[in-house]
């Protein structure tokens, strides 16, 4: 008797999940696209002839149910902390730190597109006759390595970085950051705990260093008035799966002196203008990084009606939207251009016509030596 | 369609579960037959004709040899069906390999590649039809007379696709009437997320770690090619005797009784102990319909010899269209034939634990052979595994072996029955229901968690 109760007990618990689970997903309503995982999520499989017959119906409706399960984040947690407890830290490709740190594991390297990226700089630097600058931002792990797991794969940064220095030495002068970056680590954060991205601080280093290569004299630090943002859950957060870290503080340095206009361009589309460098409205997501010049666009356009002189052309990725604010106030124009979505016009046309004098490439080391746009550089 | 997927587990499952049991007893071959062609049909519609044909082919073939009284007639009849069905295996699973093979001669250059592509499950399926066969002949079973119940028989989705290999007159009045008490529904249910936890929180991982070891070439060192021999021997192990699991329980939830087709190999104390308890059902096929029939090892030891011979040259090509396979099928005949000459002795002489060691070693290298399918690269690994190519892996091998090694040691211990023996000590205890509640909703979940994480994949440059 108490033997065929405790089947029953299984039983009911077994049925329960499988049907609990089945029935939920075909009770739940669909949507299109995931903010957390920024993508469209698998609308529902179109039956017919020609996707039955090619197997594409099954594969569908399997990203399908996967896309639209029922506790999918919840399901992801657990599998990311599950892997952790077995030992195998870094399942979503981002290590599982200390105190809260979640880094990108080390980038793996194609060494062909690498050369190819290093060339367009090295050819377009010498096709423009413009004094022109190379930045690399190492990696949060290269930096903060005392914060990564005790058991790790190698950075390769220094290498890297060190090959990027050599491979365009006589076109390009070298930003050397990885030096300032590594002595300041451990007086504040220059990385976020939860995102692949350089604070202000970090962006401010930066900054400073560059004006001492261009030969300006950088702003001070406490000339900077800085309005910090609580609950900041950044990318190698959303791709870890390790709901249960504690979120950063986001830090925007304002410079109280400037005044700036800013002009976001997508390829085809109307520019549009605004006077603050900073969208607060972005404070309100979870991932809040966009704050600085509204996330990643074409081509942006920030002026500087009260500087005279020198106009800048940026060629980059997301790590410049924190550090073209600093940049600002030494130039009466920064063009910066993502050639990840610029493809309706050539960088030297823009050149020419906004009579740009001089050019920096700044990006994150990961983007550096996997971008496949930079090939696209003319 | 495979049994570790949502599709499965969350669509085909339940909904298959609930018409079956709607339906009333006697007339649940129909559904069932359904839901197999379904199955079958799922990702790949296209070989469903096939599958359709050889059933009703060997359905009348059946018929006829068992109708038929005279002996020459059934013979060549049984000799005509098993030429159409191995005439199909040897069309679709081999035609490539041997075309690719004969361009090799000399002078044979002209010949153009194939691309025939393999019907799911046609190595199984065709040993499944061929014992319906030769059971009808040899008189162990009658001729089944509905070709309802023969289409359940060929097509039964938990076995079809990769077995265990059930013969006709194991599963005959099963066919007919089967039933399911409470006690087979929990056996069920135990074994199917058994195997689903086997095949996806441990092989799919071991998977990763060998192919790390792959990838890594030359580099791997002596380290590194021993935790790959480890890693693949597990993800084999583990990949199988759950797909085995998953499909005896879906059996019993269907009110089959598939056989046992792994009782822990990795414990054997022989190579002979081990292919007792490894992939049992085809060993068993092997001997039934093939070394049997040859006249097994009553006529002396050189036919004994030469039988053995003849199954592991087929056991091998089984396993793959590739010279490797045969190679390995060569390696186990080596083997057993030893034991059966001279070793057999020798290793009941000598401690437990040398038997144990042999064994070991014996699948660690034999799968090797089955897993690279190139002979440079089976002779890269084997001179690494005798340390001729350092010790240690680079950082990166060295760091992934050994965030699997945890993974791994699990592994190890989950081969041998010591779990099982644990577990049921509890039986009967107050303790025992709890533990197995739990141990269920934990293997389902963190199941489902891993096959929901293949595909969590945010994009993060996006843009708007």
């Amino acid at each position: 008797m108490q033997k065929q109760k405790q089947e029953r007990v299984l039983i009911a618990i077994f049925l329960l999940l499988i049907f609990g689970f089945s029935v939920t997903f075909w009770l739940l309503p669909k949507s299109s696209f995931s903010a957390e995982e920024k993508r469209a999520l698998q609308p529902a499989p179109e039956f017919s002839a020609a996707t039955v017959g090619d197997g594409t119906f099954a594969s569908t409706v399997e990203s399908y149910l996967s896309d639209h399960f029922p506790l999918r984040r919840e399901l992801v947690g657990l599998h990311a902390y599950g892997s952790l407890i077995c030992g195998n830290n870094g399942q979503n490709g981002i290590y599982f730190g200390k105190d809260g740190w979640l880094i990108n594991k080390p980038v793996s390297v194609n060494p062909a597109n690498f050369q190819q990226n290093l060339d367009s700089i090295k050819d377009f630097s010498q096709k423009e006759h413009l004094p022109a600058y190379l930045m690399a931002v190492p990696t949060t792990g290269f930096i903060m390595d005392d914060e990564l797991p005790d058991a790790h794969e190698d950075y390769p940064d220094a290498q890297l970085l060190g090959e990027a220095k050599a491979k365009t030495e006589g076109a390009v002068q070298w930003v050397n950051l990885a030096g300032v970056l590594s002595s300041h680590s451990a007086d504040a954060p220059l990385y976020y705990h939860t995102d692949h991205h350089w604070t202000s601080r970090g962006a401010y280093l930066a900054y400073d260093t560059f004006a001492c290569d261009v030969g300006f004299h950088p702003m001070a630090q406490a000339a900077f008035r800085v309005r910090t943002s609580g609950g900041f859950y950044g990318t190698t957060y959303a791709k870890s799966g390790f709901w249960f870290t504690r979120p950063d503080t986001l830090e925007v340095w304002q410079n109280p002196n400037l005044t700036a206009k800013v002009e976001i361009c997508e390829d085809g589309q109307q520019a549009k203008t605004s006077d603050n460098l900073f969208y607060w409205g972005q404070l309100k997501n979870e991932d809040q990084y966009p704050v600085f010049l509204n996330g990643n666009h074409s081509l942006v356009r920030l002026c500087n009606p009260n500087s005279s002189g020198k106009r800048l052309l940026i060629v980059k990725d997301s790590y410049a939207n924190c550090l073209a604010p600093f940049l600002l106030a030494h130039y009466s124009q920064i063009d910066m251009v993502d050639l990840r979505y610029f493809r309706k016009t050539a960088a030297s046309q823009l050149v020419k016509q906004d009579r740009l004098t001089s050019i920096l490439f700044c990006y994150g080391l990961d983007d550096l030596v996997n971008d496949r746009n930079l090939s696209l550089l003319a | 369609m495979v049994f570790a997927s949502l599709t499965f587990l969350f669509l085909f499952f339940p909904a298959s579960l609930i018409i079956y049991y709607l339906v009333p007893k006697k007339w649940r071959n129909i559904p069932l037959l359904a839901e197999n062609l379904l199955f079958y049909a799922w990702g790949e519609p296209r070989f469903l004709l096939l599958i359709l044909f050889s059933t009703v082919v060997n359905f009348f073939f059946g018929k006829a040899i068992g109708k038929n009284a005279e002996s020459r007639r059934r013979k060549c009849l049984l000799a005509l069906a098993v030429v159409i069905d191995l005439g199909l295996l040897v069309f679709f699973k081999y035609t490539n390999f041997l075309v690719a093979s004969l361009r090799l001669l000399p002078g044979m250059g002209w010949m153009a590649q194939t691309e025939i592509a393999l019907p799911l499950g046609i190595s199984f399926y065709t040993f499944h039809v061929i014992s319906y066969l030769a059971d009808i002949y040899r008189g162990d079973a009658p001729a089944q007379k509905s070709i309802l119940r023969f289409g359940v028989y060929i097509t039964l989705f938990p076995q079809m696709i990769a077995g265990p290999i059930v013969r006709y007159k194991q599963i005959q009045g099963q066919l007919e009437e089967r039933t399911c008490t409470s006690a087979q529904f929990v056996s069920g249910i135990r074994l199917l997320l058994v195997g689903l936890a086997k095949k996806v929180l441990i092989a799919n991982q071991m998977g990763v770690l060998w192919d790390a070891v792959k990838a890594s070439g030359s580099t791997a060192g002596l380290l590194g090619s021993w935790a790959g021999a480890a890693a693949f021997s597990l993800q084999i192990y583990f990949d199988f005797s759950g797909y085995s699991d998953m499909a005896r329980g879906l059996g019993e939830l269907f009110g089959f009784e598939l056989p046992i087709n792994f009782n822990y190999p990795y414990i054997a104390s022989s190579v002979t102990d081990y292919w007792r308890r490894w992939h049992i059902s085809l060993s068993l096929w092997f001997r039934d319909y093939v070394y049997i029939p040859l006249g097994g090892s009553r006529h002396g030891m050189r036919v004994t010899i030469r039988n053995l011979l003849i199954v592991w040259v087929l056991t091998g090509f089984w396993h793959g269209a590739n010279w490797n396979f045969l190679l390995w099928g060569m390696y186990y005949f080596v083997l057993l034939a030893a034991e059966k000459l001279f070793l057999q002795p020798v290793l009941k002489k000598a401690p437990v634990w040398v038997g144990h060691l042999c064994a070991v070693l014996s699948f660690l290298f034999g799968w090797m052979l089955f897993a690279l399918t190139d002979f440079s690269t089976i002779g890269r690994q084997f001179q690494m595994m005798f340390g001729f190519g350092g010790l240690l892996p680079d950082g990166k091998l060295l760091y992934q072996i050994l965030s699997y090694l945890p993974l791994m040691i699990i592994g190890a211990v989950g081969s041998t029955p010591l779990v099982k023996r644990l577990y049921d000590r509890t039986e009967g205890s107050r303790a025992h229901c709890a533990v197995e509640c739990v141990c269920c909703v934990a293997a389902l979940l963190l199941s489902t968690a891993a096959l929901i994480s293949q595909s969590y994949n945010p994009f993060l440059y996006f843009r708007f």
